[in-house]
Protein backbone atom coordinates (compact mmCIF):
# COMPACT_ATOMS: atom_id res chain seq x y z
CA UNK A 1 0.00 0.00 0.00
CA UNK A 2 1.34 3.41 -0.94
CA UNK A 3 2.47 5.76 1.78
CA UNK A 4 2.89 9.49 1.54
CA UNK A 5 6.36 10.90 2.07
CA UNK A 6 7.19 12.11 5.56
CA UNK A 7 9.97 14.33 6.91
CA UNK A 8 13.21 12.47 7.42
CA UNK A 9 15.31 12.79 10.59
CA UNK A 10 17.03 16.17 10.60
CA UNK A 11 20.64 15.01 10.52
CA UNK A 12 23.43 17.50 9.97
CA UNK A 13 24.28 17.97 6.34
CA UNK A 14 27.31 19.90 5.20
CA UNK A 15 28.37 21.80 2.16
CA UNK A 16 32.01 22.19 1.21
CA UNK A 17 33.98 24.29 -1.20
CA UNK A 18 37.60 24.94 -1.98
CA UNK A 19 40.39 24.30 -4.38
CA UNK A 20 41.89 21.11 -5.74
CA UNK A 21 45.01 20.03 -7.59
CA UNK A 22 44.27 17.77 -10.52
CA UNK A 23 47.42 16.11 -11.77
CA UNK A 24 45.97 15.35 -15.19
CA UNK A 25 43.69 18.35 -15.52
CA UNK A 26 43.88 21.53 -17.54
CA UNK A 27 44.17 23.75 -15.59
CA UNK A 28 45.71 21.74 -12.77
CA UNK A 29 44.12 23.96 -10.11
CA UNK A 30 40.33 23.83 -10.16
CA UNK A 31 37.44 24.89 -7.99
CA UNK A 32 35.61 22.24 -6.10
CA UNK A 33 32.36 21.90 -4.14
CA UNK A 34 30.62 19.03 -2.37
CA UNK A 35 27.47 18.18 -0.50
CA UNK A 36 27.31 15.55 2.25
CA UNK A 37 23.94 14.27 3.43
CA UNK A 38 23.70 11.65 6.20
CA UNK A 39 21.62 8.68 5.12
CA UNK A 40 21.90 6.63 8.29
CA UNK A 41 20.64 7.65 11.70
CA UNK A 42 24.10 7.24 13.25
CA UNK A 43 25.53 9.72 10.68
CA UNK A 44 28.20 7.23 9.64
CA UNK A 45 27.20 7.02 5.98
CA UNK A 46 26.87 10.11 3.82
CA UNK A 47 25.39 10.55 0.40
CA UNK A 48 28.29 12.46 -1.13
CA UNK A 49 28.15 14.55 -4.30
CA UNK A 50 31.07 16.54 -5.62
CA UNK A 51 31.52 19.06 -8.40
CA UNK A 52 34.82 20.09 -9.97
CA UNK A 53 34.61 23.30 -11.93
CA UNK A 54 37.21 24.91 -14.16
CA UNK A 55 37.30 27.66 -16.81
CA UNK A 56 38.18 26.57 -20.35
CA UNK A 57 39.01 28.57 -23.47
CA UNK A 58 35.98 27.41 -25.40
CA UNK A 59 33.45 24.65 -25.78
CA UNK A 60 32.46 24.72 -22.13
CA UNK A 61 29.35 23.10 -20.79
CA UNK A 62 27.98 26.50 -19.88
CA UNK A 63 29.26 30.04 -19.50
CA UNK A 64 29.20 32.60 -16.73
CA UNK A 65 29.88 36.21 -17.70
CA UNK A 66 31.39 35.07 -20.97
CA UNK A 67 33.74 32.59 -19.31
CA UNK A 68 33.29 29.02 -20.50
CA UNK A 69 32.95 26.52 -17.70
CA UNK A 70 33.60 22.81 -17.64
CA UNK A 71 32.42 20.67 -14.79
CA UNK A 72 32.60 17.16 -13.49
CA UNK A 73 30.00 15.73 -11.16
CA UNK A 74 30.19 12.56 -9.14
CA UNK A 75 27.88 11.13 -6.57
CA UNK A 76 28.39 8.19 -4.27
CA UNK A 77 28.94 7.37 -0.66
CA UNK A 78 31.31 8.42 2.10
CA UNK A 79 31.59 6.23 5.18
CA UNK A 80 33.10 7.33 8.49
CA UNK A 81 35.96 4.97 9.21
CA UNK A 82 37.46 6.56 12.31
CA UNK A 83 37.05 9.42 14.76
CA UNK A 84 40.12 11.11 16.19
CA UNK A 85 39.45 13.12 19.29
CA UNK A 86 36.96 15.95 19.17
CA UNK A 87 35.33 16.57 15.82
CA UNK A 88 37.97 15.05 13.52
CA UNK A 89 36.57 12.32 11.31
CA UNK A 90 38.14 10.13 8.64
CA UNK A 91 35.85 9.07 5.81
CA UNK A 92 36.34 6.57 3.01
CA UNK A 93 34.86 7.63 -0.30
CA UNK A 94 33.67 6.05 -3.52
CA UNK A 95 31.77 8.19 -6.01
CA UNK A 96 31.16 7.20 -9.60
CA UNK A 97 29.95 9.89 -11.95
CA UNK A 98 30.70 11.75 -15.13
CA UNK A 99 32.57 14.73 -16.44
CA UNK A 100 31.35 17.05 -19.13
CA UNK A 101 33.36 19.48 -21.20
CA UNK A 102 30.66 20.70 -23.54
CA UNK A 103 31.48 18.23 -26.26
CA UNK A 104 30.88 14.89 -24.63
CA UNK A 105 30.21 13.08 -21.38
CA UNK A 106 32.71 10.65 -19.94
CA UNK A 107 32.26 8.35 -17.02
CA UNK A 108 34.69 8.70 -14.15
CA UNK A 109 35.08 7.64 -10.56
CA UNK A 110 36.50 9.43 -7.54
CA UNK A 111 37.78 7.31 -4.68
CA UNK A 112 39.94 7.62 -1.60
CA UNK A 113 39.10 9.43 1.59
CA UNK A 114 38.94 12.71 3.41
CA UNK A 115 39.55 14.20 6.84
CA UNK A 116 36.90 16.49 8.21
CA UNK A 117 37.52 18.68 11.23
CA UNK A 118 34.56 20.50 12.71
CA UNK A 119 35.31 23.91 14.16
CA UNK A 120 33.06 26.39 15.96
CA UNK A 121 29.63 27.51 14.76
CA UNK A 122 29.23 24.65 12.32
CA UNK A 123 32.23 25.57 10.20
CA UNK A 124 34.93 23.09 9.43
CA UNK A 125 37.95 22.18 7.33
CA UNK A 126 38.16 19.29 4.92
CA UNK A 127 41.19 17.72 3.25
CA UNK A 128 40.52 15.07 0.64
CA UNK A 129 43.07 12.58 -0.60
CA UNK A 130 41.38 11.14 -3.61
CA UNK A 131 42.16 9.81 -7.04
CA UNK A 132 40.08 10.18 -10.15
CA UNK A 133 39.83 7.59 -12.83
CA UNK A 134 38.55 8.78 -16.16
CA UNK A 135 40.89 7.64 -18.94
CA UNK A 136 43.84 7.23 -16.62
CA UNK A 137 44.08 7.57 -12.85
CA UNK A 138 45.10 10.93 -11.43
CA UNK A 139 45.83 12.00 -7.89
CA UNK A 140 43.45 14.82 -7.04
CA UNK A 141 43.88 16.24 -3.52
CA UNK A 142 41.48 18.94 -2.41
CA UNK A 143 41.25 21.33 0.50
CA UNK A 144 38.29 23.42 1.48
CA UNK A 145 35.99 24.75 4.14
CA UNK A 146 32.72 23.19 5.20
CA UNK A 147 29.54 24.46 6.77
CA UNK A 148 26.86 22.45 8.50
CA UNK A 149 23.29 23.28 7.66
CA UNK B 1 9.98 -1.07 -20.02
CA UNK B 2 8.84 1.96 -18.07
CA UNK B 3 10.59 3.35 -15.06
CA UNK B 4 13.39 1.16 -13.86
CA UNK B 5 16.84 1.29 -12.28
CA UNK B 6 19.98 0.35 -14.19
CA UNK B 7 22.59 -0.59 -11.62
CA UNK B 8 26.02 0.91 -12.30
CA UNK B 9 28.16 -0.48 -9.48
CA UNK B 10 27.98 -2.63 -6.36
CA UNK B 11 30.47 -2.43 -3.51
CA UNK B 12 30.44 -4.70 -0.46
CA UNK B 13 32.80 -3.65 2.29
CA UNK B 14 33.56 -4.37 5.93
CA UNK B 15 34.52 -1.84 8.60
CA UNK B 16 35.58 -3.53 11.81
CA UNK B 17 32.97 -6.21 12.19
CA UNK B 18 30.24 -4.32 10.32
CA UNK B 19 29.46 -5.53 6.83
CA UNK B 20 27.92 -3.02 4.43
CA UNK B 21 26.35 -3.14 1.02
CA UNK B 22 26.43 -0.21 -1.39
CA UNK B 23 24.83 -0.08 -4.78
CA UNK B 24 24.44 2.83 -7.19
CA UNK B 25 22.21 2.99 -10.22
CA UNK B 26 20.68 5.28 -12.80
CA UNK B 27 16.93 5.76 -12.92
CA UNK B 28 15.54 5.26 -16.42
CA UNK B 29 12.15 6.76 -17.04
CA UNK B 30 11.14 5.35 -20.42
CA UNK B 31 11.28 7.01 -23.85
CA UNK B 32 9.11 10.05 -23.19
CA UNK B 33 10.65 11.03 -19.91
CA UNK B 34 14.17 10.32 -21.13
CA UNK B 35 13.51 13.14 -23.61
CA UNK B 36 12.66 15.33 -20.63
CA UNK B 37 15.93 14.32 -18.99
CA UNK B 38 17.83 15.23 -22.14
CA UNK B 39 16.09 18.59 -22.27
CA UNK B 40 17.20 19.40 -18.73
CA UNK B 41 20.56 17.70 -19.14
CA UNK B 42 19.60 15.72 -16.04
CA UNK B 43 20.96 12.59 -14.46
CA UNK B 44 18.95 10.79 -11.79
CA UNK B 45 20.81 8.45 -9.50
CA UNK B 46 19.76 6.15 -6.70
CA UNK B 47 22.19 4.97 -4.05
CA UNK B 48 21.36 2.03 -1.83
CA UNK B 49 23.26 1.73 1.42
CA UNK B 50 22.19 -1.22 3.54
CA UNK B 51 18.46 -0.59 4.17
CA UNK B 52 18.22 2.94 2.81
CA UNK B 53 17.92 4.28 -0.73
CA UNK B 54 18.85 7.88 -1.45
CA UNK B 55 17.82 9.63 -4.64
CA UNK B 56 19.66 12.50 -6.21
CA UNK B 57 19.37 14.38 -9.44
CA UNK B 58 21.66 16.77 -11.22
CA UNK B 59 19.46 19.20 -13.05
CA UNK B 60 21.04 22.11 -14.81
CA UNK B 61 18.06 24.27 -15.53
CA UNK B 62 15.82 25.82 -12.96
CA UNK B 63 12.37 24.36 -12.80
CA UNK B 64 13.45 20.82 -13.55
CA UNK B 65 13.75 19.67 -9.97
CA UNK B 66 10.03 19.98 -9.26
CA UNK B 67 9.23 17.96 -12.37
CA UNK B 68 11.69 15.31 -11.31
CA UNK B 69 10.15 14.99 -7.86
CA UNK B 70 6.65 14.70 -9.29
CA UNK B 71 7.82 11.96 -11.63
CA UNK B 72 9.71 10.22 -8.86
CA UNK B 73 6.73 10.24 -6.52
CA UNK B 74 4.42 9.12 -9.29
CA UNK B 75 6.73 6.22 -9.98
CA UNK B 76 7.24 5.11 -6.41
CA UNK B 77 5.24 1.92 -6.90
CA UNK B 78 7.59 0.77 -9.68
CA UNK B 79 10.64 1.89 -7.74
CA UNK B 80 9.39 0.15 -4.60
CA UNK B 81 9.05 -3.13 -6.50
CA UNK B 82 12.71 -2.94 -7.48
CA UNK B 83 14.01 -1.87 -4.09
CA UNK B 84 12.08 -4.28 -1.88
CA UNK B 85 14.04 -7.38 -2.97
CA UNK B 86 17.24 -5.56 -1.94
CA UNK B 87 16.01 -5.20 1.63
CA UNK B 88 15.53 -1.44 1.36
CA UNK B 89 13.19 -0.03 4.02
CA UNK B 90 13.40 3.72 3.42
CA UNK B 91 13.79 5.91 0.35
CA UNK B 92 15.12 9.41 0.97
CA UNK B 93 15.51 12.50 -1.14
CA UNK B 94 16.09 16.19 -0.65
CA UNK B 95 14.05 19.09 -1.85
CA UNK B 96 14.48 22.81 -1.67
CA UNK B 97 11.55 24.55 0.00
CA UNK B 98 11.60 28.31 0.61
CA UNK B 99 15.36 28.35 0.38
CA UNK B 100 15.87 25.45 2.78
CA UNK B 101 17.01 21.97 1.89
CA UNK B 102 14.57 19.51 3.42
CA UNK B 103 14.86 15.74 3.70
CA UNK B 104 11.86 13.59 2.86
CA UNK B 105 11.43 9.85 2.89
CA UNK B 106 8.86 7.20 2.22
CA UNK B 107 8.74 3.65 3.45
CA UNK B 108 9.56 1.09 0.78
Amino acid sequence: MAQDPVPAPDNARFGAGGIGYFAGGKPTLQGWAALGIPITDDNKALSYTSFDVSPVHDNGQFSVGGIHIRYAMRTGIAYRLMQFGKGLDLYGLAAPGFSADGADFRSSIEYGGFLHQYLKSGWGVMVAFTAEKTEGTDFAPRIGITKKF
Amino acid sequence: MGIHIEWDATIDFTVGEERHHFKIGTIRFGPELEKWLDRYNAVCKVKVFDGTAHFSAAIREEGGAGDFLRILLGARHQIRRQLQPLGVEWALWERVHKGNLMSRRFRV
